[in-house]
Formats: C-alpha cells, sequence, structure tokens
C-alpha cells in the first residue's frame, strides 16, 4: 500500500494530495472521512512541500481512486491521556484528552477537550449553539414539506440569516470535533507495532499528526474569532478623514504621505477610492482631505488607523537640518446606507453662495460651495471641490451621514461600556498611535508596541497589512477576553 | 519647488478680484485652472509623444508648458473677464459634462438643482414612466414628449434625458440662435452614453414667428433617423400618427433680465454671453405670456394626470381657454393691473406701455389673489421642504424658469391665464423663488 502512495506521490510531485479514507476497522465506527496528508518526495526522499490544498483532489482524482481501493488497517486499541502525552517528534498533544467508552456505539460520541482552555470553558454556549442550530434547521426544514404558510417569508428569512451565523461557528465546531477524533486515531496507528515496523508509514503518520494538530490549532483560533461579536459596519464601506495637525507646512507634507499610503493600500485591495473633498495649496501639502472608500470589509480593515499619527524627520524646508516633529490626525468612519441613516429635510439648513440681486441668469457664480448645518446636532459639513453645487450638495450629504451615523455608534457604544472593552479601534480621536520616524527607517504603532524597519514600504501601503493583522489580533484578543470575564 | 510656489500665490492674489474678494475661492478657481492646465499640457505631450518634457509634473512642480497655459488662463480671466467656464470649456450638469462656448449661455446652478429635481419628479412618477412601459410591451418607442423652447447649450433636455428610463422619452430644444443649436448638438454628441437611449434632438426656430406652433408640432412626426440629427442607433418609428404627436410638457428657461438691469451686470455675463439668451422686453416677461399660450396648444389635449382614466369627456372642454369657467373666476381674484399686463403683452408685445408696470409687482392685492389661490407661502415652503414630491402639481406640463421673486406674480398669473389651473412656486437653494410650474 505505500508503495502504491508512494507511486502516486512520485508522480504527482509538487504539492501534498490530500485523500480522503474512510476508516472501517477504527476503534469506533465513524461514517466519515479521515484527511490524510501525504508529502510528495523525489526519489532520494527529500521533501518538496508541504502545503496541503484540497481543490488539487479534482486533478489527481486518478491516483485518489487507486489509493482509495486498497485497504487500509488499523487496529482498534484504546488509549488513556497518559500514552497520548508521549510526544511524537517533537510536537505536543499533551493537553488532548478523550474520556472514551471504550467499544462505543457511533451513537454517542466521545467527550473531548479542546487544546484551547477558553473554548473549554465555552462548551455549554457552543452546544447550545448547536442545539440552537438544529432547533432552527428543523423548523425550516418543516415548513418546506407541510403548508407554506408556517412560517412568513420575513420570519423564513429570519430564521435563513440566523442559521447561517450560526452555521459558521457550528460547522467549525463539529469540524474540530471530528479533528481531534482523527487526531486520535492517527496517535493509536503510531503506537501500533506494525506501523513502526514499517518506516515509510511511520513517517507518514507522523506528519499526519502533525499537520492534524496545526489544523486543529488553527481550527480552535478560528472558532474563537468566529465568536468574538460582530461589529456589522465591519464589513461595509468608510470615509477616510486626514488633517494636518501641528507642524505647520511639514505636517501638510506628511498628511499627503499619509493619504497616499493609504491610495496605495485602496489599490492593492481593489477597492475604490473617491475624493470627496481636498484642501490644499496646489504644491504637494494637504490640509484637509475626505475619502469615500468603496468596497469588502472596508471599514473592518481601516478602523484601527483613527487617531493621531506623527512624523519626525528632517523637513525639506529645513536648511539647518534639524528633525522637526509633526502630527495629523486620521479618522475613520463606517459610511452608511441611506436607509441606514435617514435625514429629515427639516432639519438641514442647506447654505449656499448667494450673490446680491436675484441669481439665475444674471449672475454666473464659479462659487459652488455647499454648507449642511444639521440643526437638532449642530454638525456644519461644507464642501467646494466641485464645480457644481448640486454634486458639493451630495457628497456634503455622504459625509453628514457617516457624522451621524458615528454620532449614534458612539452613543450605543457608551451606553454598552462595561469593564472591558476592546481598547483598540475604540480608542479616542486623539490618541497617538502612530510614529513614521525617517532618520530611523522606522514606524512604531504604540497600541501595541509594534515597531516596523521597513518605512518606506509602510508609506506605500506595501506593509500597512502587517500593522492591520496585529491590531485585529490585539482587538480580538481584547474581545475575547471581555468574552471570558463575562464567563467566568 | 520654490518658484512654482511663488507661482500659484501670484495667481491666487490676481484671481481674489474675480472671485468674490474671497481668497479661498481664489485658491479653489486656481485650483480648476491647474488642473485644466495640466490636462491640457498632457494632451499636447500625447500628440507630440514627447516624453521628456514631462518632466517637471511631479510632486507639486509645474512644467514650463502648464506655466504658459497658466498665465494666459489666469491673464484671460482676470484681465477679460472671461467666464471661468468658457476657459475650462465645460460645466458639470448633473451627471453630464456640458460643453461651454462663448456666446451660448453657461448653465446656471439654478437651472441644475431645478431641472434635476424635475428629472425626480418625473422619474419617481408612475402616471408617467410605468404606465408608459405597460402600453409599450418590448418596443421602445420613446413616449413622453418634452420641448425646451430656448434651449441654449442644451443642458436641460440632456439632463432630463440623463435621469430618465431607457428609451422612455423624446426631447426637443428650440433655439434661435444657429450657434446655441450647434452646441447643444455637440453636447448631445459629447453625452451620448449617458442619455439613456432617450431621443435629443435640436433644432433653430423662432418662437415669436407666426408659425411656430406648427414648426414645434412637426418635430414630433419627424423620423429620427433620417433627419440626420439624432442619435439612436435603432429604429425609431414614433408609433403615433400625424398630427397626433403632442408633447406631453414644456419647458422654458426664456431671456428674462430687463433692460435696465443690463447695466448691472457683472463683465462675465455681461460682455461674453449672448445678450439675446439674456434680455427680454417689458422687464424681462415679454416672453412667458406667449410661451404659455403656445404649451396650451403644444400639449396633449388631455393632461397627463387624467389620462388613465380617459373617460371623462366633460373635462376636455374645461381646457379651452378663456371660456372655462375656472379660468374667469381666476381672472376675478387677479390683481387689475396685472391682468392688464398680460392682456396687453399679450395683444401686441411691441405696443406695450413700459411706465405703466413699473414696480407694482409686489402690490397687496396680487398678493390676495395668490393666497385665494394655490400658490401660498405655506404651499411653498411644503413644497420645497418636501423634495420631489409635488402635492398640487402631480405631473408638471408647463415649466418655467424666472429671474426671481419679482417675476413670480406676473408669471404665475400669465400661465394661470393661459389655463394652468394649478400653479406652483419651486424655490432655489438660496432661497429665491425660481420655477413657475404648471398643470391642467
Amino acid at each position: 500500500m505505500v508503495a502504491c502512495l508512494s507511486a502516486a506521490a512520485t508522480v504527482s510531485r509538487q504539492a501534498t494530495i490530500t485523500l480522503a479514507r474512510r476508516i472501517s476497522s477504527a476503534p469506533w465506527t465513524l461514517s466519515r472521512t479521515l484527511k490524510a496528508t501525504i508529502h510528495t518526495k523525489t526519489t532520494n526522499g527529500q521533501p518538496l512541500g508541504s502545503i496541503s490544498t484540497s481543490g488539487r483532489i479534482s486533478q489527481l482524482s486518478g491516483y485518489h481512486n487507486f489509493v482509495r481501493s486498497t485497504p487500509l488497517i488499523l487496529t482498534g486499541d484504546t488509549y488513556t491521556h497518559d500514552q497520548l502525552s508521549h510526544s511524537h517528534q517533537g510536537f505536543s498533544t499533551s493537553s488532548l484528552a478523550f474520556n472514551k467508552k471504550p467499544s462505543s456505539s457511533s451513537a454517542s460520541s466521545p467527550e473531548f477537550l479542546f487544546q484551547n482552555p477558553m473554548l473549554n470553558k465555552m462548551k455549554p454556549k457552543l452546544q447550545s449553539m448547536k442545539d440552537l442550530h438544529d432547533k432552527i434547521l428543523k423548523e425550516i426544514n418543516g415548513t418546506s414539506t407541510s403548508s407554506a404558510d408556517d412560517l412568513s417569508p420575513t420570519k423564513f428569512a429570519e430564521l435563513t440569516k440566523q442559521l447561517h451565523d450560526l452555521s459558521l461557528i457550528t460547522d467549525k465546531y463539529s469540524e474540530i470535533e471530528s479533528q481531534i477524533r482523527d487526531l486520535f486515531s492517527l496517535q493509536q496507528m503510531l503506537d501500533d507495532p506494525l506501523t513502526n515496523e514499517d518506516k515509510d508509514l511511520l513517517e507518514m503518520t507522523q506528519d499526519e499528526i502533525k499537520t492534524t494538530t496545526e489544523a486543529i490549532i488553527d481550527g480552535e483560533n478560528e472558532l474563537l474569532l468566529a465568536m468574538v461579536p460582530k461589529d456589522l459596519a465591519d464589513e461595509g464601506n468608510a470615509l477616510l478623514e486626514i488633517r494636518a495637525g501641528t507642524g505647520g507646512d511639514e505636517a501638510g507634507l506628511f498628511a499627503a504621505d499619509i493619504l497616499r499610503m493609504y491610495e496605495r493600500f485602496v489599490e492593492r485591495q481593489r477597492w475604490r477610492w473617491e475624493e470627496i473633498s481636498k484642501t490644499h495649496d496646489g504644491l504637494g501639502a494637504i490640509k484637509d482631505a475626505t475619502i469615500a472608500i468603496t468596497g469588502n470589509n472596508v471599514f473592518g480593515h481601516l478602523k484601527y488607523e483613527s487617531g493621531v499619527h506623527r512624523v519626525q524627520r528632517v523637513p525639506a524646508t529645513e536648511t539647518q537640518g534639524r528633525i522637526h516633529t509633526s502630527t495629523i490626525t486620521v479618522a475613520i468612519m463606517p459610511q452608511p446606507t441611506e436607509v441606514q441613516v435617514q435625514i429629515a429635510d427639516a432639519d438641514v439648513r442647506v447654505d449656499v453662495f448667494r450673490a446680491s440681486g436675484a441669481g439665475g441668469q444674471k449672475v454666473n457664480t464659479t462659487d459652488s460651495a455647499i454648507r449642511l448645518t444639521h440643526l437638532p446636532t449642530g454638525i456644519v459639513v461644507a464642501i467646494q471641490d466641485e464645480r457644481s453645487n448640486q454634486k458639493n450638495r451630495a457628497k456634503a450629504f455622504t459625509i453628514l451621514r457617516a457624522k451621524l451615523y458615528e454620532r449614534e455608534r458612539e452613543k450605543l457604544a457608551l451606553e454598552r461600556r462595561d469593564s472591558r472593552r476592546a481598547q483598540v479601534g475604540g480608542g479616542s480621536r486623539s490618541e497617538k498611535i502612530r510614529t513614521y520616524n525617517f532618520p530611523q527607517n522606522r514606524v512604531t504603532d504604540h497600541r501595541i508596541n509594534k515597531t516596523l524597519h521597513e518605512l518606506e514600504s509602510v508609506l506605500d501601503g506595501a506593509a500597512l497589512p502587517e500593522f492591520i493583522q496585529a491590531l485585529r489580533v490585539e482587538e480580538q484578543t481584547d474581545l475575547l477576553m471581555a468574552m471570558n470575564d463575562e464567563i467566568s | 519647488m520654490r518658484p512654482a510656489a511663488e507661482l500659484v500665490r501670484i495667481w491666487t492674489e490676481a484671481l481674489v478680484p474675480v472671485c468674490n474678494n474671497s481668497k479661498s475661492h481664489a485658491s479653489q478657481e486656481l485650483k480648476w485652472l491647474l488642473q485644466h492646465a495640466k490636462h491640457q499640457s498632457c494632451a499636447s505631450l500625447a500628440v507630440r509623444s514627447d516624453g521628456a518634457a514631462a518632466g517637471g509634473g511631479g510632486r507639486g512642480g509645474l512644467s514650463e508648458k502648464e506655466i504658459e497655459l497658466m498665465q494666459v488662463y489666469v491673464d484671460e480671466r482676470v484681465r477679460t473677464r472671461k467666464p471661468l467656464q468658457y476657459i475650462l470649456g465645460t460645466q458639470p450638469f448633473m451627471n453630464l459634462e456640458i460643453l461651454t462656448r462663448p456666446p451660448t449661455l453657461i448653465p446656471r446652478w439654478e437651472t441644475e438643482e431645478w431641472t434635476a429635481r424635475l428629472a425626480t419628479a418625473l422619474e419617481s412618477n408612475p402616471l408617467i414612466f410605468r404606465q408608459h412601459h405597460q402600453h409599450t410591451s418590448s418596443t421602445t418607442t420613446p413616449r413622453f414628449n418634452i420641448l425646451d423652447i430656448c434651449s441654449g447649450s442644451g443642458c436641460i433636455p440632456l439632463g432630463l434625458a440623463s435621469a430618465f428610463p431607457p428609451g422612455s422619452s423624446r426631447l426637443f430644444g428650440a433655439d434661435i440662435h444657429p450657434k446655441a443649436v450647434q452646441l447643444a448638438r455637440d453636447n448631445t454628441a459629447h453625452n451620448q452614453a449617458l442619455l439613456n437611449q432617450n431621443l435629443v434632438s435640436f433644432h433653430q426656430a423662432d418662437l415669436l414667428a407666426p408659425n411656430a406652433v406648427e414648426k414645434f408640432l412637426s418635430w414630433l412626426d419627424v423620423d429620427h433617423d433620417s433627419s440626420g440629427i439624432v442619435n439612436s442607433g435603432t429604429n425609431s418609428s414614433s408609433g403615433m400618427g400625424k398630427g397626433q404627436g403632442r408633447y406631453h410638457l414644456i419647458i422654458s428657461n426664456p431671456p428674462y433680465i430687463a433692460h435696465s438691469e443690463y447695466d448691472t451686470l457683472e463683465p462675465e455675463v455681461a460682455q461674453w454671453e449672448d445678450p439675446k439668451a439674456l434680455l427680454a422686453d417689458q422687464e424681462g416677461l415679454v416672453f412667458y405670456p406667449r410661451i404659455a399660450h403656445m404649451a396650451m396648444e403644444l400639449l396633449h389635449r388631455q393632461p397627463a394626470a387624467s389620462r388613465s382614466s380617459s373617460s371623462s369627456t366633460s373635462s376636455a372642454s374645461s381646457t379651452a381657454v378663456g371660456e372655462d369657467q375656472n379660468n374667469k373666476h381666476l381672472m376675478r381674484e387677479l390683481d387689475p393691473r396685472t391682468l392688464e399686463r398680460i392682456n396687453s403683452l399679450d395683444r401686441d408685445e411691441q405696443q406695450h406701455n413700459n411706465h405703466n408696470i413699473n414696480s407694482n409687482h409686489n402690490s397687496g392685492n396680487s398678493k390676495r389673489a395668490q393666497e385665494g389661490e394655490e400658490i401660498d407661502d405655506d404651499d411653498v415652503e411644503r413644497t420645497w421642504r418636501n423634495g420631489p414630491e409635488l402635492d398640487r402639481v402631480k405631473i408638471p406640463e408647463l415649466v418655467f424658469e424666472i429671474g426671481g421673486d419679482h417675476q413670480v406674480d406676473f408669471v404665475s398669473a400669465a400661465v394661470r391665464q393661459a389655463g394652468f389651473r394649478r400653479v406652483q412656486v419651486w424655490k432655489d437653494l438660496a432661497d429665491r423663488a425660481r420655477c413657475i410650474v404648471g398643470a391642467r
């Protein structure tokens, strides 16, 4: 059998093949598949790669079927936790624990423990989510068979959405559960003297244990993240506001640099970049700028950018070579739809340039500035960039809508504020979040104490995801801690 | 960078006097001129395929070519008071880019505002467009016919076409000036992709000519493809028999500036734009009664709002001008002097008595006449606040742009007198009366 596998692997070089195998002789009969990863080897036995991609299966179906016809023999001894904790080839499985009933039927699944203690604490919650999921599924299926008036279409849609949201968690949960069982049966294989006699099989099993363990750890992280409460605004579009702060012209030039950084980043993400307004001196420095960014998960990615960004460098205008420090402020706001935020006409005062006289044909003004005043809140938005005041008006309303939405969100956040709140992304506008130090070629994010020594790459938008990723992990950790506090 | 910064400062300061003495507006105009200069120099570089000269452009810098262009632009703008839009050659209008050339009137923001508003009101009205779609099955015969008298650059019909459902309308523009007609046709071509396959055409015509009504109606029977003017790639058989074709909506932004006001106009307007597009006799009011009466002949016999329930034969008689009870009632309530003005204008525009009508528009009598009828301040206010929702005028059949509050009384009276029973005033964003809207 191993010869067959090797043959298959030799032909299909390059990558790892994921094979699905049904285990019929496992200690408990599981009607599911075991994923076995086989590393491709060259003739001299050196691995070429070890990336497992399930997409390859279709390409390799010929081999797959061939291998499938070969029986894989497993013996059915039971293992205790102690036996499992024997470390194999350096990767630890010590925290895996099975409380397995010997020779149990397929109906009763063995209890298992997650690697992550937090998930173990959340198990009752996960189980209740799973129950709810099954209950909704039953309800929906019941509708399709019986008369249609059981569920109203809106109720049906609501349940479907709920089911979808739940399944993101429960599917992951079930997947991890089965992976842990896979790992257990692999451990059994490893301890089988028969396996140990065959060097190739031993190696294969060890590799398989390694990948399964990794998959479990990854899966558990994903499950944890899936359980973190979501901000619906994450999925939507965002407005980016940049304002030059202290530091005069140098701050304006740095504002332009940061604007360019986000523009490059947005290009890389294949989002849409639409300039709403920009005040500049015509020579590269920017006083302020507002950009509408459209795409998937724009706010979710950029929300950590809000705050004060600081630059330390020798300005082009500096004759004595002194390092200046200047700051700019970045604000990211979710961009609501017209449905999410409805503004009553009566609440807004619209001011336009008002020529003396009666206007119309008599006056040809190029002053197309629009100023909106939202009377209930006092928020004022002025736009003058476009040559048409209709366009300026539309842009001003976009900004006003975002500001009102942001205000509402802040109010809700304050109401909900508990002892532990995610600090990243929830911090104040005036918080100093990042320093761009040119002489030292570094960028430091002060919230997570992360420094990248590749300033150019950050300003080019290429390295920005490194910060975003780290900040996201930080925020999610914060949220998980809060969840943990809730549980205990 | 230094010299460029210096130039920018000099240019901005030079522009301040022509920008209402506002520095921030001057820098805004400068920004648009700079964008234009960069665009122009890029275009000329591309033609010469001269890559080397593109160097100076970089961050905030200016190439020699750009500086040269800018100096011409700023000089034109400041010394000759050439309107910015004539220098740039375009003006945005709704989602279109309207070409601008002297001396054709540059679209004003007020016109853009009410055209967008009218488009929304019509486009969202199921009586107009959904009804047409139901009747016209699969063939996309344009059915909603609009005539714009004094169309100038063509911005109004083009703007409406871009907002209407695809293939739902035919829009005609008439102007006396051949240069305006040519510009409007160029604008049609320039914005072709954005017109939603609505048919837009422009024709030269004098609205004061005795056969003007026949001429306007004849356009409806012309096959668009054979005229060579129009744009549709598809075969547009009008679907209406000869003589049957009439308009659903008449629009006009006629000249409305009084001769006495001409001296007060800023140089950008007085020295550059066609006086024929600006000035009108009789205190700027001469065209309104004329067009209002013509509109009654150009429009479908039955108002659009009542066409869906076509059984009402009694309504047909009510459209006859002058014989209608409602009209007589209206006339009684009108300020006698206003009425006199309308009649005198109507009878003979040439023999009008100028000093007789000066400054009596806002008399208390005529105000009362308004309040008794369709227009009152409440109504105006509500209409404005409610946006495109038109309470009284469900479907506009006549839309006039007017010169301001001082023309409201006269024009609304003229519109009513012509036979439009429902009249409304639309205000613009600067809170000035900008349109008189009529329906039968």
